[in-house]
């Protein structure tokens, strides 16, 4: 399975009448697409705007982050939502680059706690908070939904993931009759021999409403751990359903652009054998879950030959005793693990960086901490809404999003654990 | 998550159903999630009555 | 800077293990290894000697402590040194008591060198720059090297890197940093060294949190009073002590008197960590309230106590779940509770 990945660099972005590229300037035909949108009957309005990089500007209720994306072999992108299934990870796929397609949503609050409320994630374009994505220097097309009153959480949820995979198609197609500038062929056919077998143990969240992952349009949450190949990842078979963890999410882009497997890639064929990736869910209810879950892992990667693994996961809480059961579990059968996760250790990082761990994990990357208080300065504008809204457990306490706003932690701020490694976010001792 | 429980350092442990629902089981009849809810704290105050010097564990059925 | 040198009777020139009970002293001269430190660290900065048999200080630990911070106080001191004491156990405890009591009474650094076999390591390194040695004094002036270096750093006011980097034993402070490579590109070069079998440096310890002795039940539970405590975040509707959902730092008591079970509607959870539909229908799942008065109708128990305590045990600091563990675990004790089911989601 070869996938020949071509990509054109957009470098200025303008809202017009047809959605073409063109040395660069993508023109974006603004009302076609949010008729497009609206075609949907669960939103009452839509709006579309852009935001630059280095713009004094604030972006709330961050649901998605998708990158714009056609197949020319005849399949669709992240097919299986809201379009008929193909097999990903092959063919040709067009990417435009440097811009980003971005949903934002605001949610009526129908709870004050547990794993599926919707809860508000910022992301900031400038500023001490703008470094913990690569959405600060992106050109993002910002599509701003607003929901019909008096639905169900299950169309809310569905409405907001749709849109998203339908907006990044709908810019994607500006590059479907272009010379590619640059492509890039992601094949694990050619390598050396007797190289390093190595897996990536990939684990997503998805336990329901909210807080799901879903393949190829199949929402993972009661699946067992099952084998991809890394371009299956690339080309846009999962699609994120996280609303409810903001500084945990992994958005659709940190998919589609993982940084693990684009390194790993890297080093295919003269350094390493990458031999596959397992994918699972993590956050089982009950030990039994947990165990069935990890052994699988563990035996997947075993099944693979492999030798050494990547461990990376997504979530928070009791995800992270799978995560470590599977390092456990892989010492023991004599694969060498490496982990990469956040850590936490408290708002003045005296604290126990993990809250649970085995003694096997003796190699472990950190991505940082999301633990320590932040103050974000005022801004000059915001996308998306006027309020920001934190402390769902007490109501919800609305925040004036425009100004200064000062954090205990940095729960709210999207993608701040930066779980697959895409910034130089750490902790060190000091 | 006894092991969780264990590595934190609790010496009496017992395995509730599930996480968000550890004193009993929603899905079945309400004398069954009555029964299986008892059991689990039947298993707490043996744990509880005895004398222990290790971390004791009792697992799920 | 004016700057206060600990050293024992051994490396003060006055005996050795003969005159250990040697009390303590003080000199305007900088004697021994202070001497040495005193060469490293230059003229424009005064050293002055604080002298201690081990025995003696062994024997008198808080006495010793508060004359010594007098000392450097009346100095004026910027800065403390001891030692370094190498593998030596009353030595080291001396040198990481005073450190630790100077650093707390006029928060001025405190430095000291110790060989990383030294029991006495882990109770001080959060309070002291402990830098490694050799076991014995061989050792030296690589350690007094080592420190001073260190020590003109924070003199100068110089910006200090991550522990690693400054050479001392990591003290449990984490702080973010940005790495040179990003996390990806740090996890799969971690691998392949591990693989290779070549050195690494893993990024965050593991922990090994203290065993806790198990306490015992002191009467027939027949007689006992149980009570309920949860980290499930089961709160009164409406979350009246507005506990956090993520890191909650409170906790709440609430009294259900009589009830023979809690009703949902009158409870919620407010915990962030885990499907909440289940409780708010019926709160009894993680407060079992309705199980427990079979037990105590049936006479298993003695009576279950008409209160139960809660918070949301989720993204919580250790110290913090620990406080608040201490915290509920006194007010347990002052309703005279005998056993507990804590029930965690």
């Amino acid at each position: 399975m070869d996938l020949l990945m071509e990509s054109f660099s957009v470098k200025d972005a303008r809202l017009g009448s047809k959605t073409r590229l063109s040395g660069g300037s993508l023109e974006i035909a603004d009302d076609l697409l949010r008729s497009h949108l609206l075609e949907d009957p669960v939103f009452e309005d839509v709006g579309i705007e852009i935001v630059k990089p280095g713009e004094d500007a604030r972006i709330v209720h961050v649901i998605d982050v998708l990158e714009p994306r056609i197949k020319t072999t005849g399949e669709i992108a992240y097919a299986g939502t809201a379009s008929p299934v193909f097999q990903l990870g092959q063919g040709t796929t067009r990417a435009l680059k440097n811009i980003a397609v971005i949903t934002t949503c605001e949610f009526p609050l129908r709870r004050h706690g547990g794993l599926d409320v919707v809860r508000d994630g910022l992301l900031d374009m400038t500023g001490p908070a703008a470094g913990f994505t690569p959405f600060s220097k992106t050109i993002n097309l910002v599509c701003s939904l607003k929901l019909k009153p008096d639905l169900d959480e299950d169309q809310y949820e569905n409405a907001v993931r749709l849109a998203g995979v339908k907006a990044a198609r709908f810019i994607g197609e500006a590059a479907r009759d272009l010379e590619p500038e640059q492509s890039r062929l992601y094949s694990l056919a050619q390598k050396k021999k007797d190289l390093p077998k190595i897996a990536l143990l990939y684990q997503v969240h998805a336990v329901g409403l909210n807080l799901n992952s879903f393949f190829y349009g199949m929402p993972f949450n009661d699946k067992l751990p099952i084998l991809l190949h890394p371009n299956e990842i690339l080309d846009g078979a999962i699609v994120d359903g996280n609303w409810s963890h903001p500084a945990v999410k992994t958005p659709t882009w940190y998919h589609t652009n993982n940084r693990l497997i684009d390194e790993l890639y890297k080093q295919h064929g003269e350094n390493i054998d990458f031999v596959g990736v397992v994918f699972y869910r993590g956050r089982f209810e009950e030990m039994q879950g947990k165990a069935r879950c990890s052994n699988q892992v563990v035996k997947s990667a075993q099944m693979l030959g492999t030798e050494g693994a990547i461990v990376t996961w997504e979530g928070a809480g009791n995800a992270f005793i799978e995560t470590m059961l599977i390092v456990k579990g892989c010492e023991q059968a004599g694969i060498k693990t490496t982990l990469l996760t956040f850590e936490m250790g408290g708002t003045e990082g005296v604290d126990e960086p993990l809250f649970y761990s085995e003694i096997e994990a003796n190699a472990i990357v950190s991505s940082g901490s999301y633990e320590r208080p932040i103050v974000l300065p005022p801004v000059s504008r915001v996308v998306g809404g006027d309020k920001f809204q934190v402390s769902p457990e007490v109501g919800g306490v609305y925040l004036d999003a425009k100004g200064e706003i000062a954090l205990p932690d940095g729960l709210h701020i999207f993608c701040a654990a930066n779980e697959y490694g895409l910034t130089s976010h750490s902790c060190a001792d000091y | 998550m006894t092991t969780l429980a264990k590595n934190v350092g609790a010496n009496r442990i017992v395995a509730g159903t599930k996480i968000p629902h550890p004193c009993g089981d929603p899905t079945v009849s309400p004398k069954r999630d009555h029964e299986i809810g008892t059991k689990i704290i039947e298993n707490a105050f043996e744990l509880l009555k005895k004398q222990i010097e290790v971390p004791e564990i009792i697992e799920a059925v | 800077m004016k700057i206060v040198h600990y050293i024992n009777q051994f490396f003060g020139g006055i005996g050795g293990e003969d005159k250990a009970d040697e009390p303590l002293s003080f000199s305007e001269k900088a004697i021994g290894p202070a001497r040495g430190m005193q060469q490293l660290l230059g003229d424009q900065h005064q050293i002055v000697t604080a002298v201690c048999g081990d025995n003696y200080f062994n024997s008198y630990q808080e006495k010793i402590a508060t004359e010594v911070v007098e000392f450097c106080r009346k100095e004026g001191a910027g800065l403390f040194i001891a030692g370094p004491a190498f593998n030596a156990g009353r030595y080291g405890q001396a040198c990481g008591a005073l450190c630790a009591a100077v650093k707390e009474n006029l928060g001025i650094p405190a430095i000291t060198g110790l060989f990383h076999g030294n029991p006495v390591l882990d109770i001080y390194k959060k309070n002291a720059y402990i830098f490694p040695t050799t076991e014995t004094a061989s050792g030296m002036s690589d350690a007094l090297s080592k420190m001073a270096r260190f020590s003109l750093k924070l003199i100068n006011g110089e910006t200090l890197g991550p522990a690693v980097d400054e050479g001392y034993f990591p003290r449990g402070i984490r702080r973010d940093v940005f790495r040179k490579e990003d996390g990806a590109k740090r996890s799969v070069e971690m691998l392949l060294r591990k693989m290779a079998g070549e050195e690494f440096l893993t990024e965050i310890p593991i922990f090994v949190l203290e065993k806790i002795s198990p306490a015992q039940l002191r009467k027939p539970l027949e007689e006992a009073r149980v009570a309920i405590v949860t980290v499930g975040g089961i709160v009164p509707m409406g979350n009246p002590d507005r506990i956090r959902s993520f890191g909650a730092e409170k906790w709440g008591a609430y009294d259900f008197g009589g009830a023979l079970d809690l009703k949902g509607g009158d409870y919620e959870t407010i915990h962030g960590g885990y499907n909440p539909n289940f409780a708010n229908s019926n709160p009894n799942y993680v407060v079992p309230v309705n199980l427990l008065r079979d037990f105590e109708k049936n006479g298993i128990i003695g009576n279950l106590h008409p209160v139960f305590y809660s918070t949301a045990g989720v993204g919580g600091a250790v110290e913090t779940c620990q406080k608040t563990g201490a915290e509920i675990s006194k007010a347990l004790l002052e309703a005279e509770v005998d056993a507990v089911i804590l029930t965690a989601t």
